[in-house]
């Protein structure tokens, strides 16, 4: 079940209404089921590998958290909840590299579908298990608030990646009430998220694909344009989701951190990192590279560590060579940014929007790597560096062009005009305060006119649902 | 909570108010639009009453010439054929028209990708939502997608995506489907094929959709006393390969409706001075092809007509 379908439309007010009417010492087991059934019910061969997660990671914290656990304890624990995704991820490269002839349905008992969400939930597990070893969260015996942290509705099957220290205190101190404010705050989001996922992101997605899977017939303009529409729509399909995860997350009384933070206006890829998909960002350094030192070592090894870090999480996204460049694409520009004066930069206005302008076009061309395989991708870059002027130019069909590139425009000027007031008019003057809630119930009225008059509204998947 | 379900009930109608509103609007604008695809919609929705009708995809639009049609029955015709309208939007079509009158003849061209094979649907579905005047509406859309009726309790909702194309329409000077040229509906083409270019074919799934054959088998059993089905040439002989149009065929022998299957006719086929592109009859094509099926129209009119594999010359 998406987010963005007529059946979770219609599910969510049922859940809320069950939940607040329910006793709080139910709440959290109906919840569970709820995230059950929200996860499962498109098809139940997700289910293994999640009850995986959930008594692995159960038994590693229950371990973990004795007084003399040890750090074999630990990474015997982590190695069992991580089975199932990196068994899972690398199938499909052993498979093409060691049957490159066969179909996959002419391998019995290989044909496993990757469980949606894994990456996500698995992530989070391993956050809980390292931090009631390190005495970062107290763990309670409850399975339930365990598999609940595991598999919580919101973000079960695409993020955002919890740390414990935040969700896990929510969930076994559930004393809250009913809180209007956090409510309101979630329907906002849930229609923005839907705005950015519908409008912007899915719109996007239709010019996107007509051009950079037939780049061949294309100049390098026209790609780098389609490169860029490929940052916007990537940024609005996952941000849209995130929104909609916090906002569904807020009307069930829980607060969820930001996952984006206008990462488009950043001025440097560092920046871009603290802003960009913070929850799985945070994750890896918190996890990864703090792990692996950090940069409480030399210039150099710090260097290494940031490489390796981005290099995990390409291989995070699939163990695909394709990832992986693009991982360490994002390495390299973070290392070598260190000896660049970017903070110096960054305070004059000018130079700042050449940053941010350098910044967009490298992750736009860094993009390329996340199309299917890697001979598209270099396909991709080829023609973008050598294809000049020749070729067909973005006009492709006139009349079904026009009408794409209009709606488009209209999303992007929304997701833009929001961004820039969010960044740098985060607060209404004193004399428009008084009508702010009205204002902010016919914005939102409005969003959803524009979600029903120019949104996609036929079936279609969030990017981030493939990892 | 009370204060959120009051802000909740507030957003709530304020949002029936605005959908109805604009919904409105929007459907008074599609009305009145006399340009572009939705002026053609609108002709053959509200202004055609010729009592010969030929309905089908593009190649309805450019092989079949009202004039040759109507030298040869001595009636007025009407071409309604569009660009890459399927069964699904056609039978729609077909439905309203017979609302408001009952034509003499309705000419259908066939064609395998539109009108059978399984494929998605969008397109074609979102302009049978723009028809609130079919009374079949909600359950030809049910039998697509079940969600569609409630989807359908929003005003808006049937005008998804065609704002933009509405709008546009109007800034435009000259439009698809607005050039001079077209006669009573027909578009005529007049390039030459050039056959040394490469040839890139989509490729077929041979998979029938089971939607799209069952509205299939309602017109032919609807309109059986006055209905042909015809495939009209195509370049590449075989691309639709005739086993794909058996169900078809024999719904149409079932209830005597005439099936003239010419797509690998050899008159056309290898004739590049016919041909606009690989898949459409320039104006001369259109011609010669159109006399070939006059006689087929002319037998139907009179009673006599039966199910034909291909016309001799």
């Amino acid at each position: 079940m998406s987010f963005a379908s007529l059946a979770f439309v219609l599910f969510l007010p049922v859940l809320c209404a069950l939940y607040w009417a329910c006793p709080r010492r139910w709440r959290n087991a109906l919840l569970l089921a709820a995230s059950v059934l929200f996860y499962m019910l498109p098809d139940p061969t997700y289910g293994p590998a999640l009850v995986w997660v959930w008594v692995t990671s159960y038994a590693a914290v229950r371990r973990v958290r004795r007084k003399g656990a040890t750090r074999l304890d630990l990474w015997a624990g982590v190695a069992a909840v991580l089975l199932p995704m990196v068994l899972l991820k690398v199938r499909v490269p052993i498979v093409e590299a060691w049957f490159p002839q066969a179909s996959r349905s002419a391998l019995p008992g290989l044909n496993w579908v990757f469980p949606l969400g894994l990456s996500c939930y698995t992530l989070q597990a391993v956050s809980l298990v390292v931090d009631v070893y390190k005495r970062r969260t107290v763990a309670d015996r409850s399975p339930v608030n365990h598999a609940l942290y595991v598999s919580f509705l919101p973000t079960v099957t695409s993020g955002p990646i919890q740390h414990s220290t935040s969700l896990y205190r929510q969930i076994a101190g559930r004393n809250g009430g009913f809180d209007a404010r956090l409510a309101v705050d979630g329907a906002k989001r849930l229609m923005w998220g839907l705005f950015l996922k519908v409008v912007v992101a899915d719109r996007f997605g239709i010019y996107v694909d007509s051009v950079l899977d037939h780049c061949e017939h294309y100049n390098s303009p026209t790609v780098l344009i389609a490169l860029l529409c490929y940052t916007v729509q990537i940024y609005c399909d996952f941000a849209g989701y995130s929104h909609m995860a916090i906002g569904t997350a807020g009307l069930l009384g829980y607060t969820l951190p930001d996952n984006f933070r206008r990462p488009l206006l950043s001025a440097g890829l560092r920046e871009l990192w603290t802003r960009w998909h913070i929850s799985l960002s945070s994750w890896m350094r918190d996890y990864v590279y703090i792990a692996l030192g950090g940069s409480r070592c030399g210039r150099w090894r710090s260097a290494a560590n940031v490489l390796a870090t981005f290099a995990v999480s390409g291989l995070w996204h699939g163990v695909r060579l394709s990832y992986l460049c693009w991982g360490l694409g994002h390495g390299l520009a973070v290392a070598a940014e260190r000896w660049l004066p970017l903070e110096r930069w960054r305070r004059r206005a000018l130079p700042r929007a050449l940053c941010t302008i350098a910044t967009v076009l490298a992750l736009s061309v860094l993009w390329a790597f996340f199309r299917e395989h890697v001979g598209l991708s270099l396909k991709i870059l080829r023609v973008l560096f050598t294809g000049g002027f020749a070729g067909g130019w973005i006009i492709a069909d006139p009349m079904r062009t026009h009408t794409t590139l209009a709606m488009m425009l209209v999303g992007l000027v929304v997701v833009a005009a929001h961004d820039v007031r969010q960044e740098w008019f985060p607060c209404a003057p004193a004399r428009w305060r008084r009508g702010r809630g009205v204002a902010s119930l016919l914005w939102h009225v409005c969003l959803l006119v524009l979600v029903l008059a120019i949104g996609v509204l036929d079936t279609s998947q969030f990017i981030y649902l493939r990892f | 909570m009370k204060r959120f379900f009051i802000i909740l009930l507030c957003a709530a109608a304020l949002l029936a108010c605005a959908d109805r509103l604009i919904g409105h609007a929007l459907q008074r604008w599609q009305d009145a639009t006399t340009a572009g695809e939705t002026g053609r919609l609108n002709w053959v929705l509200h202004e055609v009453e010729a009592p010969v009708v030929v309905f089908g995809t593009s190649r309805a639009l450019h092989h079949y010439v009202p004039q040759v049609l109507s030298d040869s029955t001595g009636l007025e015709v009407a071409n309604c054929g569009f660009e890459g309208l399927g069964i699904m939007t056609n039978y729609a079509l077909i439905r309203f028209v017979t609302q408001r009158y009952t034509p003499q003849l309705i000419v259908y061209d066939l064609s395998y990708y539109y009108d059978l094979e399984l494929a998605p649907a969008t397109s074609d579905v979102s302009r049978v939502r723009r028809l609130p005047g079919l009374r079949c509406r909600d359950s030809l859309l049910s039998a697509i997608d079940p969600w569609e009726r409630l989807r359908l309790c929003s005003r808006i909702y049937p005008y998804n995506s065609v704002v933009a194309d509405m709008a546009l329409n109007s800034l435009r000077d000259s439009l698809y489907y607005d050039t001079p040229e077209i006669d009573r509906g027909y578009w005529p083409q007049h390039g030459t094929l050039d056959t040394t270019t490469a040839e890139r074919h989509r490729p077929r799934t041979d998979v029938t959709d089971p939607v799209k054959l069952a509205l299939l088998a309602d017109l032919i059993a609807r309109c059986h006393d006055r209905l042909i089905i015809c495939t009209s040439p195509a370049w590449v002989p075989g691309y639709y390969a005739t086993e794909m149009y058996a169900p078809v065929k024999a719904l149409a022998a079932q209830h005597g409706v005439p099936f003239l299957e010419m797509d690998c006719d050899t008159a056309f086929v290898g004739h590049p001075q016919l041909w606009d592109d690989r898949m459409h009859l320039n104006d001369t094509g259109a011609r010669l092809f159109t006399a070939r099926v006059a006689h087929a129209a002319r037998q139907r009119l009179t009673g006599s007509g039966t199910n034909t594999r291909g016309i001799s010359p």
